[in-house]
């Protein structure tokens, strides 16, 4: 037996193919789910069910006549509420935004309508995906299914959320300094951001034009790379787009790492910042798990992190100002005070230090660029800590800075963020694999090797018994 | 720090959000606004051996959108 809303996207695809399985009732499971867990969770601030009914069921209709799309036909996935759908608010989680209606959809939403996939609903964030979770702001915070009392990370966190409880197999974040990896890697679940340029950007709420990337988060490695190869490609309404195909990534996912070079940059963990015990052990672990599957591990340096947290920081802060200056200017007390606090920060570089830090990220580019010169992949670690509690505006204030994630947003490089175990306190451990730019297929290669020799990537959060799991004869 | 110094620090980023049109941000929040301008004058704390003066930036324009890679 096998639950509905445990099916991966691979796994309920093949079903849905074979008609073993239809996309109705594969919605109306999911849909249940979220009703009976979301308030707790909270990881939705609009549910689409109408949406939801209609394309499943349209779905349904088209496959039945022989007309399978691919593998997200018939699929629920939601989207950060920082996604345009034309017709819905894209309230970006905030009070400035409540009005707001889009006139058309997002381009990776409209590829996931082309590909024939279903609507669930539109998930919680920081704040304009820049603040932290507030209780100052007119929907709740996505809580941590692992733990109700910690945070999920951000800020795609209702994606986090949504995807480690069961209550949607697909959903897009975006990630700007880990905004997609960070969630992953809280709640246990894969995290990809892909190099810049290769999903659109178009119809999605920016944050810092330069760092902002679109990425899927999903319970598998395979389920990811099916959602990335859904949304990417050129797209002439988003001037950064990559005009340039991307490579199979579901061609070579179960290749194996034999004979792969792999770096590893512990300095990061070890020397520049000292990570909890606990996440280092989970890497380190890994690391000798790669090995055993027969990839040869170097250690490889780059700048110490401070340096890419800077540069990183520096774009962030002072693009995202002009995105909001006018907002801050007229109606300031309408933003959270964390995100006040973050985003107020811009007003105040010079503009030489913006553009030292461009000249900084030239150099950090390149220096990237050769260390992978020698290797197929890099590893390092995701977040130095454990989940926080989502009360504690201090350590979540320390989630910003305590991080490895902001390096691979200045190199604009595919990274994502893969379980590696569990903590003494159950809650996940995680490390993140990157590549070469656009070569995310890579980066899939070896994430699927590992995950599919860890085993433990399968452990789902301790869920409330109320919750329905309807099952399905398999 | 002293008084006088945290005054003058005070007065310094009242000033400065007044040029900015943040005079109401000010108002209304000066604690929030005196953290952020820390925060956002910090410069950058090191620079790698092969940064120069003259390091092209990596932000791109392109004349010409449709040749730009």
């Amino acid at each position: 037996m096998t639950e509905i809303s445990s099916l991966s996207i691979a796994q309920s695809a093949r079903l849905i193919r074979a008609r073993e399985l239809s996309p109705v009732e594969l919605t109306e499971a999911l849909l249940a789910r979220i009703a009976a867990l979301d308030p707790i969770y909270h990881a939705f601030i609009a549910l689409t069910a109408e949406i939801a009914r209609a394309e499943a069921k349209a779905a349904e209709t088209e496959i039945a006549r022989g007309n399978w799309r691919g593998p997200m036909h018939g699929i629920p996935y939601a989207l950060k509420d920082i996604f345009d759908v034309a017709g819905l608010p894209t309230t970006c989680h905030s009070k400035l935004r409540i009005n707001h209606r889009a006139a058309a959809d997002a381009t990776a939403v409209r590829k996931l309508r082309e590909a024939g996939a279903v609507l669930l609903g539109k998930l919680a964030l920081h704040e304009f995906a820049n603040g932290g979770p507030t209780l100052e702001l007119p929907w709740p915070a996505a809580r941590n299914p692992w733990n109700i009392d910690l945070h999920p990370g951000g800020s795609s966190s209702g994606c986090g959320t949504a995807v480690a409880a069961g209550m949607a197999p697909a959903t897009l974040g975006t990630d700007t300094g880990g905004s997609v990896r960070n969630p992953a890697t809280c709640c246990g679940v894969i995290g990809m951001k892909p190099t810049y340029g290769a999903v659109s950007r178009a119809g999605v709420f920016p944050l810092a034009f330069s760092l902002d990337h679109v990425g899927p988060i999903t319970r598998t490695v395979e389920d990811n790379a099916i959602l990335f190869q859904a949304v990417a490609g050129h797209d002439p309404a988003d001037p950064t787009s990559a005009r340039r195909a991307h490579a199979d990534c579901l061609a070579g996912l179960r290749q194996g790492i034999k004979g792969l070079k792999i770096g590893v940059i512990a300095h990061f963990y070890e020397e520049d910042q000292a990570a909890d015990p606990q996440q280092v052990a989970g890497i380190t672990a890994a690391i000798a798990l790669l090995e055993e599957l027969g990839a040869e591990v170097r250690p490889v340096r780059l700048s110490p992190l401070a340096q890419w947290m800077d540069c990183g920081r520096i774009i962030h802060y002072a693009e995202a100002y002009a995105i909001h200056e006018r907002d801050l200017q007229e109606r300031p007390q309408d933003f959270a005070p964390i995100t006040r606090r973050r985003l107020m920060s811009g007003a105040f570089i010079a503009a030489s230090e913006y553009v030292k830090a461009q000249q900084l990220r030239t150099v950090l580019c390149e220096q990237y660029r050769a260390a992978l010169a020698g290797v197929d992949a890099l590893v390092t670690l995701s977040s130095y800590d454990l989940p926080c509690r989502i009360d504690d505006d201090d350590a979540i204030a320390r989630t910003y800075e305590r991080q490895c994630r902001m390096p691979f947003n200045v190199a604009g490089a595919p990274a994502i963020s893969v379980p590696t175990g569990f903590s003494r306190e159950g809650l996940p451990l995680a490390m993140q694999i990157t590549g070469r730019a656009f070569d995310e297929a890579m980066v899939y290669r070896v994430a699927h090797a590992y995950y599919d020799a860890a085993g433990w990537c399968e452990r789902q959060p301790p869920l409330l018994a109320s919750a329905p799991q309807p099952a399905m004869a398999k | 720090m002293s008084e006088d110094a945290k005054a003058a620090d005070i007065e310094l980023v009242r000033a400065q959000c007044e040029m900015r049109g943040l005079g109401r941000a000010f108002a209304l929040f000066p604690e929030i606004v005196a953290a952020a301008f820390a925060r956002g004058r910090r410069p950058i704390a090191a620079l790698p051996p092969t940064f120069t003066a003259t390091t092209e930036p990596a932000s791109r324009f392109a004349a010409d959108p449709e040749s730009a890679e």
